[in-house]
């Protein structure tokens, strides 16, 4: 692939440009936003609506150093919320994109439950979005930065309490009886 | 195993706990691809096209504008060009026929103003010589034109013979336009009679009152008032949309959504409670889309209602303007407990969405409250102000007390204020002056205060906070370390109660080292209420630190057997921190230290 920055830049004119960007990325895309929301038909629609709106915001698209994918990441983060809020339409919206029973929902369909994903779920969304994204997305602090709009000193902060919390919510989980109870629910 | 070890650990497990995806289907792949690729070769051509229309449109305009001002030369004489002031008569075939129109008349004017000041009725909402509920609003649209005044006042009236039972005005301007006047029956004044016949005239008045000119019009029909119809009469608009702006949550920015208030007047009567609903709908040939929010009203009335909704970005133009085919709505739906179901009380007749029929009732929305932000300014005597905005969307009550403290030391309140704020959702800024009277070294000192924030809602306390950093505290000197802070938190445990303690340090190691590490231990001994004695370990760990400045943070725990144990504890706790650096040549050595016993 050629420089990035340089293939963004011709990406706005050329269709080629573009489609080059598409094939490097559709896949990971895809496979947050699988992730994400766990059903694959969501998935898809989610997809395309995020290439849609990146070829329609390429215009206003600035480089900064990061690569184009933290962009697309950032796209498909708000298409995923947009997905909630006209699914839950009468539930509050501010910061609760992925509320604790669609979590559980979704882990619910992983064929892999390990104590680690229940204690994911449990924990606050700012924290397990911060994990997902770089422990899931293997995105880098400023990939990050860009994906949640903060800088990277605030993405190393953040990654620590919420590893902080993570390992809190673990040794509280060793303590519990009945782990797997929440899956019944 | 050490803390750092058991991250490293930590990481690697989640690293694993990675849940498996699917790849994408080729086939949708390309097609995606396909359909990228032909949008922005239509892209393309939609950009040819424009280019193109723009020079015809110049090329029209080279052309149009001498042939135009021919035109005018050859209509010299005429007062007017047909077409710019509508006839009343022909302005809406379909809207109702006056049954009797007593004509424009025109008071204390001379010769040839007369008649120059215009107004007609466009049409009202319901149809003259209907009979309508005893709630019921009258909303007429009035077209106008203004020739001897920039300005005039639009006043409505409902008569019944001579007597004037309710009236509205509007300050309209501009040399021709339309205003929309609503007459809430609500507010009329009480006929005899069950039936009455109503009248509506027209005035337009001169508002400085320096010519006495008043034309008015009297549309005859009117409607009757059915007073004994049923007083479960609600009504619903929106009297404002807010310019759209870019949504924050957390203080991030979301570029792709905006946020946009709509501010909503209601009358609900013969109903205790409704349910105000209110979004967006857009539709294409592709299909449709929209969104609401719902906020519980009760009966009365509200005129500043207001509710925030999120829409994409992808609804509004360049210019901030919703796109064609986008609308917004508002509806009042009332749960009708014998049909076990949603009903819609307002407009009276509208669809119900799915979302909207499968609400669960009794209907209960959690109330909203937190703190966003919290960010030291100065006001303008240079003292500190800790502005904390906060968002709330309140659904249980029709109002609620907000207040917030900011809180140092020993439960030390710098700051508070506190207000009521009316049911809906939205956010608001409170700038908190700090005590003048401390001594801001005391900041500088300690410079971690807690910005505590309740929203009070009937019985209901919703709580949340945020630590903030003084940020005129002084930097810490080189090759030092010291203590700028703590939370405590303290739970209850089946044995008694835990705290869980976070230290906020400040260092700043030279460069006379390549790198460094701080060390941090605490123990505790005191009496517990139960006269044993208590002591041991609180906690200890390390963290590797680089050259420079930079804030750590140390968390530990301790449990004991009661409140007054744990503060004895924490008043006796002695907390120790080092500072080692490692010069170049490969020694550590200890760099500085700071001992503190208790917590405060």
């Amino acid at each position: 692939m050629e420089n990035e920055a340089q293939l963004v830049q011709r990406a706005r004119h050329d269709p080629q440009a573009f489609a080059a960007l598409y094939d490097h990325y559709v896949e990971r895309i895809y496979a947050y936003v699988q992730r994400e929301t766990g059903d694959r038909a969501v998935a898809q629609d989610i997809v395309s609506a995020t290439f849609e709106k990146a070829l329609k915001n390429l215009p206003r698209y600035e480089w900064r150093g990061v690569s184009f994918g933290a962009w697309l990441y950032k796209i498909a983060r708000s298409e995923i919320a947009l997905h909630y809020r006209r699914q839950k339409r009468f539930l509050p919206l501010v910061g609760r994109f992925l509320s604790p029973q669609r979590v559980e929902a979704t882990v619910q369909q992983w064929e892999q439950v390990d104590e680690v994903q229940i204690a994911l779920s449990r924990l606050p969304e700012r924290d397990r979005e911060v994990l997902r994204l770089s422990f899931f997305e293997e995105l880098s602090h400023e990939e990050i930065g860009e994906v949640l709009n903060c800088s990277s000193r605030n993405v190393a902060v953040r990654l620590h309490r919420a590893l902080k919390r993570l390992r809190k919510q673990l040794a509280k989980q060793a303590q519990e009886v009945v782990v797997y109870d929440v899956y019944s629910r | 195993m050490s803390i750092q070890d058991e991250y490293k650990d930590l990481e690697s497990r989640l690293r694993q706990s990675k849940p498996q995806t699917e790849p994408l289907p080729p086939a949708f792949k390309r097609q995606v691809r396909h359909e990228l690729m032909e949008q922005m070769t239509m892209n393309d051509y939609r950009f040819s096209f424009r280019k193109l229309s723009m020079a015809l449109g110049g090329l029209i305009l080279l052309i149009g504008i001498p042939v135009f001002f021919w035109l005018a030369q050859m209509s010299i004489g005429s007062a007017n060009f047909p077409g710019t002031e509508p006839d009343p008569s022909q302005l809406d075939p379909s809207r109702p026929t006056p049954t009797r129109v007593m004509g424009i008349v025109s008071e204390g004017v001379e010769g040839s103003e007369q008649n120059l000041d215009r107004f007609w009725l466009i049409s009202t909402d319901i149809s003259q010589g209907e009979t309508i509920g005893r709630y019921g609003t009258i909303n007429v649209t009035v077209g106008y034109k203004l020739v001897t005044v920039q300005e005039a006042e639009l006043i409505v009236k409902l008569v019944e013979g001579p007597q004037e039972l309710l009236s509205a005005n509007k300050m309209v301007s501009g040399a021709i336009g339309t205003a929309v006047v609503s007459l809430p029956l609500a507010d009329l004044e009480e006929p005899e009679g069950n039936l009455v016949t109503l009248e509506l005239n027209l005035m337009v008045e001169n508002p400085d009152h320096s010519t006495t000119k008043r034309v008015y019009q009297d549309f005859g029909a009117g409607w009757t008032v059915d007073l004994t119809a049923e007083p479960a009469m609600t009504t619903a608009e929106i009297v404002r949309i807010s310019k759209p702006s870019l949504v924050e949550i957390d203080g991030v920015v979301d570029e792709f959504v905006y946020d946009i208030e709509l501010t909503i007047a209601y009358t609900l009567s013969g109903y205790d409670q409704a349910l105000l609903v209110a979004g967006y709908e857009y539709s294409d040939a592709n299909g449709s889309a929209g969104g609401y929010e719902v906020i519980v009203v009760s009966a009365g009335s509200g005129d500043n209602v207001p509710i925030r909704l999120r829409v994409d970005r992808s609804f509004f133009n360049e210019r901030g303007e919703t796109i064609e085919g986008v609308n917004f709505f508002v509806r009042l739906n009332h749960y009708d407990e014998t049909a076990a179901e949603w009903v819609n009380l307002y407009p009276g007749d509208a669809d119900l969405t799915d979302g909207e029929r499968s609400i669960p009732y009794p209907y209960h929305l959690q109330d909203v409250f937190y703190v966003e932000s919290a960010a030291w300014g100065e006001d303008a005597a240079g003292q500190p102000i800790l502005n904390v905005r906060m968002s709330y969307n309140l659904t249980s009550q029709p109002t609620a007390e907000i207040e917030v403290k900011v809180i140092w030391v020993e439960d030390l309140v710098l700051a508070s204020d506190s207000l009521g704020v009316e049911a809906g959702n939205g956010s608001l800024t409170i700038p908190l002056a700090i005590d003048p009277t401390l001594d801001p070294l005391f900041l500088a000192d300690i410079p971690l205060v807690m910005v505590s924030a309740v929203m009070t809602v009937g019985e209901v306390v919703i709580e949340d906070g945020q630590s903030v950093v003084y940020q005129g505290a002084s930097e810490t000197a080189e090759n030092e370390i010291q203590i700028i802070g703590y939370e405590v938190v303290t739970r209850t445990t089946e044995s008694g109660v835990a705290a869980d303690i976070t230290l906020f340090v400040g260092y700043n190691l030279s460069s006379d080292y390549s790198s460094g590490r701080i060390t941090f231990s605490s123990q505790y001994s005191a009496a517990t209420q139960g006269g044993g004695g208590g002591s041991g370990g609180g906690g200890g760990s390390e963290k590797a630190v680089s050259p420079g400045s930079g804030t750590a943070e140390f968390d530990f725990s301790f449990e004991t057997t009661s409140w007054a144990a744990a503060r004895q504890w924490l008043d006796s706790m002695s907390t120790s921190l080092l500072l080692f650096g490692d010069t170049t040549s490969g020694e550590e050595v200890l760099v500085a230290e700071v001992t503190k016993i208790g917590i405060d």
